[in-house]
């Protein structure tokens, strides 16, 4: 129980230094660049928004700092972001939530897809040393873990949408189609999310396997890893049960700390193949200048990081009985 | 089976492990695995109800002792033992010691126990070897490697420790460290340390010479005597 | 617990400690078996290879590069030729000059930002461990906080109000956000390291902290700082080739996040001229390549077990054959185990090592037999062996003689069950 609270207290202090940051980092720039935004609004939206603006980037300056940052977070509270100008009129929140569905369903699935796979192969090429697997793969894998995402996507579509033609080569859906829950629509979805998420797993694999094949290999020589062998266990029981449980979980604890690179590679993934996801309206924010939904969505990406490593806490605690314990 | 502090698995419950040997070996039911589990548990004085816990909740002797208990699930006729009290106080070596040697006449199991500790093995076991960069350097039953060594490294070993029964004898240690075993010395391997180095115990490998039943890799025993 | 071969300092004998010159002998030879476990290492070798050239390309591009990587003086968009190596872009320009000329910026910015990136890791991760207390609890907290925090975002939320900032600003803000996983590994690496006896024994002699942790602390962690160092540049090279490449670089700069984000702009890939947005991308892979090479190479000098040794049984002394036992038969009932003429090595880097050479011994029913002996005299192994446990995935190999017990041969067992 301790475990949790402190992990959760941990997730508060992250999230309100994401927030901290949000509202200082416009604050500390040069030449306001908000206030060049503001007067683009101007005229162009409702009192009430164009003051959640305000507040979130300090324009109107008949508040302190402080009062300006205790309104500002009261604001992120409720959940009041103001207004997007790329998607005018629409209230940012709005935006984010229509964008998180394609990044959940996308980057989600892949980094959890990529992260079994790749612990599963490490355990295995480290249960046989010097096996084909072993002496191939990572040799490979660490190139791979150095290639830049959005330069795989680019080759992706120029080999697979241009050259063979095989796959649509952007986009998240037919723009003819009607969204919805029909099959056809989903199938479409499905077929162009196939070029994105192998992009996704090619490059973000090779690390979970790097790291697993080498936990693997620091727990085999533990003793009881022996003991099971001299208890004569199946070798299949062993590798699982006795390597493999206790290896996968300094590659939990990993996974916290590279859920971040994973997650910078599928912001630039989604730029790349104008997937409709949360990376990509990111960076349409960014080119537009749209700081009020540049600003929510790098909180919601900051709020989708901690819940995985939260959830990746979860998973600890259940496969490890000793941070159950309270101490 | 060998034992050490850390050979039980952090993440199963003992019940667990002991489950795993059983099913690896024999089709009993669960109901038997279970009683079986307790009965050895008992045969190692740990309460039963530590059946259920992970190896963090108990105690270094306790996870000793259920090391123990697991390689008697079977009534083995050979228990092998590595260093099994290394990281025990000396009351705890103590006890656990005598509790191994209790078991093994009421069972009747052979025991091979390594250790650097001959203090230790002093009053429990038949026999001694005496191993020296992968050789065997001396063989003989206890009593007689005690009363009178026939290897120097034997009499060094000896020497390094504190004699319960002796007075205030000086502590006298090796000098030097183990060869290299990818850089071996010519000869005998132990020429390097020994004090009762002869120009002769570099000439050529020692072979094991017998003395009174006992086997030692010496020139100095080239007679047996 | 007991490590095969390379076992801890025994207590039989415990050689007399001379902390104060062991440890510069130790500082002093580091350097030297540091460079010939990289000469050895073919993934650190092939990796350095990658840096030198991209060194050299960075160094001097105008003896390389053909042409002035900005004139637009060509046909656009011609296909790879003897004057175009790579064929020139949509403006005209020569792609490999660009290339060459690309280099520079690229690598400095590696350099640079690994450099800032470790510096900062070694000073918060070596105080916080130092110091303890509140000042361990604050550190350790910001560093976990800015290592959960998505870097890359953040970074793009600052590029997007800073925008064209120079390469000075990109380093900066690449280099203050990067350092937080390497301060956590030096931090764990310190806090094993302070109780060690050398720094008992400098603390003692009455040290500054200072000097205990300059001349003492750092020389010992020589391995873990550059791996933290190449780790950085990994990272720096692939965020900075990002930035660029949505455009919050400085688009008139010469490198190959800019040359990747002006081939997006000008459809390289859709108006056939691949080798524009594919040839920049090489090099970004290469380069980080080159530095993950390395790093991971450094892994496996640091732990030796990473390390994937096969027994090279042609180096093997030839076992001398022996007039062979009793057949299995003939072992006395009262015999429970008996071992003959058994020989176990392992393969090293120098090798393969003999850890078990010819031991003969027999075990009857309800015998206590005891093996004494130093760490590293094979005591440890003899066991494995007898408990078939030995051979892949553990290190290992019987080589020689047999293991009988109750008659039934378990070294045969064994290779019959491979």
């Amino acid at each position: 129980m301790r475990f949790v609270v402190r992990r959760l207290g941990f997730f508060v202090v992250t999230l309100w230094a994401a927030v901290t940051a949000n509202f200082l980092i416009p604050r500390l720039m040069p030449g306001n660049p908000a206030l060049a935004m503001m007067s683009r609004y101007r005229g162009h939206i409702n009192p009430a928004s164009l003051h959640a603006i305000e507040i979130a980037f300090g324009v109107n300056n008949h508040q302190s700092l402080l009062g300006a940052y205790f309104s500002y977070l009261g604001n992120v509270v409720r959940g009041r972001f103001g207004v997007s100008l790329t998607f005018f009129p629409d209230a940012v929140s709005r935006d984010v939530l229509q964008a998180l569905p394609w990044t959940l369903a996308l980057v989600g699935v892949t980094t959890i897809l990529a992260f079994l796979l790749g612990t599963l192969i490490g355990l295995v090429a480290a249960w046989r040393r010097g096996g084909i697997l072993d002496s191939v793969l990572p040799p490979i894998f660490v190139i791979t873990s150095a290639f830049p995402y959005f330069w795989l996507a680019m080759l992706a579509i120029w080999l697979f949408a241009i050259k063979l033609g095989w796959l649509p080569q952007s986009g998240g859906y037919r723009i003819t189609d009607d969204v919805g829950w029909t099959w056809a629509f989903v199938g479409d979805a499905m077929r162009h999310s196939i070029l994105p998420a192998l992009t996704i797993l090619v490059t973000s694999i090779g690390g979970w396997i790097l790291t697993m094949r080498n936990n693997t290999i620091s727990v085999l020589t533990e003793d009881y890893v022996r003991m099971a062998r001299a208890k004569g266990l199946s070798p299949w029981r062993v590798m699982w049960t006795y390597a493999g449980r206790n290896a996968i979980l300094p590659n939990l604890t990993g996974f916290a700390m590279s859920l971040g690179f994973v997650v910078s590679g599928a912001i630039l993934v989604e730029f790349v193949f104008n997937y409709p996801g949360v990376g990509w309206m990111f960076l349409q924010s960014v080119e537009n200048q749209d700081y009020a939904l540049m600003q929510g969505l790098f909180l919601m990406i900051v709020i989708a990081v901690l819940t995985a490593i939260l959830a990746a806490d979860a998973a600890t605690a259940m496969l490890d009985p000793r941070t159950r314990d309270v101490r | 089976m060998q034992s050490a502090m850390n050979a039980l698995n952090p993440v199963l419950t003992v019940a667990e492990q002991m489950r795993d040997a059983c099913r690896a070996h024999s089709n009993m039911s669960r109901a038997e695995i279970e009683a079986r589990s307790r009965e050895v548990l008992r045969l190692v004085s740990i309460d039963p109800v530590h059946l259920h816990s992970y190896p963090h909740q108990l105690s270094g002797g306790m996870r000793q002792r259920a090391m123990i208990a697991m390689a008697l699930l079977f009534t083995p006729d050979l228990v092998i033992m590595d260093e099994p009290t290394s990281a025990l106080d000396v009351v705890a070596q103590r006890s656990l010691m005598v509790q191994i040697k209790e078991l093994q006449e009421r069972l009747g199991f052979a025991v091979i126990f390594v250790t650097h500790d001959m203090s230790l093995v002093s009053h429990f076991s038949d026999r001694l070897l005496v191993m020296y960069a992968g050789q065997v350097a001396e063989m003989s039953k206890t009593r007689e490697l005690f009363d009178r060594p026939l290897h120097p490294y034997s009499h060094g070993l000896l020497e390094a420790f504190p004699s319960i029964r002796g007075p205030n004898a000086r502590l006298a240690g090796i000098p030097g460290s183990p060869p290299d075993l990818a850089n071996l010395p010519t000869g005998c391997r132990f020429a390097p340390r020994c004090p009762l180095v002869e120009p002769r115990c570099t000439a050529a490998e020692v072979p094991l010479y017998s003395v009174n039943g006992s086997l030692v890799r010496c020139v100095l025993r080239e007679n047996g005597r | 617990m007991s490590a095969p071969v390379l076992g801890t300092t025994d207590r039989v004998v415990t050689p007399p400690a001379g902390p104060a010159p062991m440890v510069a002998e130790i500082a002093g030879g580091r350097w030297g078996d540091l460079w010939r476990a990289i000469t050895r290492n073919r993934k650190a070798v092939a990796g350095a290879l990658l840096l030198l050239v991209f060194v050299v390309l960075a160094i001097f591009p105008g003896q390389i590069a053909p042409d002035d990587p900005t004139a637009e003086i060509y046909l656009p968009a011609l296909g790879p030729s003897w004057h175009h190596l790579l064929g020139t872009t949509a403006q005209g320009q020569d792609i490999f000059s660009q290339l060459v000329w690309g280099t520079r910026l690229s690598l400095v910015i590696a350099l640079a930002v690994g450099a800032l990136a470790t510096a900062l890791s070694v000073l918060v991760g070596v105080s916080a461990a130092y110091l303890g207390g509140i000042a361990d609890g604050v550190l350790s907290l910001i560093t976990d906080v800015i290592l959960v925090l998505p870097i890359f975002p953040l970074i793009i939320v600052i590029a997007a109000y800073r925008r064209n900032s120079g390469l000075f600003t990109l380093v900066v803000v690449l280099g203050a956000l990067g350092w937080s996983y390497g301060a956590r590994q030096l931090r764990s690496q310190t806090l094993s390291l302070r109780t060690r006896d050398f720094l008992e024994a400098a603390r003692v002699r009455g040290e500054r902290k200072a000097y205990v942790i300059v001349f003492e602390v750092l020389p010992t962690m020589t391995s873990l700082i550059v791996a933290t160092f190449l780790g950085a540049a990994l990272y720096a090279v692939l965020t900075a080739a990002g930035l660029q490449f949505i455009g919050l670089g400085d688009p008139n700069s010469q490198s190959w996040g800019t040359m990747l984000y002006w081939a997006q702009n000008g459809e390289a890939l859709f108006a056939g001229m691949p080798l524009w947005a594919i040839a920049p991308g090489v090099c970004i892979a290469l380069l980080g390549g080159a530095f993950a090479l390395l790093n991971y190479a450094f892994d496996e000098i640091s732990s030796p077990a990473l390390r994937v040794r096969k027994l090279e049984r042609a180096h093997l002394p030839k076992s001398e054959s022996r007039p062979p036992g009793p057949a299995p038969g003939t072992i006395a009932e009262q015999t429970v185990l008996k071992v003959e003429d058994l020989s176990v090595a392992y393969a090293t880097d120098g090798g393969p090592v003999i850890a078990v050479d010819h031991v003969d011994f027999e075990l009857g029913r309800g015998e206590f037999l005891a093996i004494v002996g130093e760490s590293g005299c094979g005591k440890s192994t003899l066991l494995y062996a007898i408990a078939r446990l030995l051979g892949s995935p553990l290190p290992g190999e019987i080589i020689g003689g047999r293991v009988l017990f109750q008659g039934r041969d378990l070294v045969l067992l064994e290779c019959r069950a491979r």
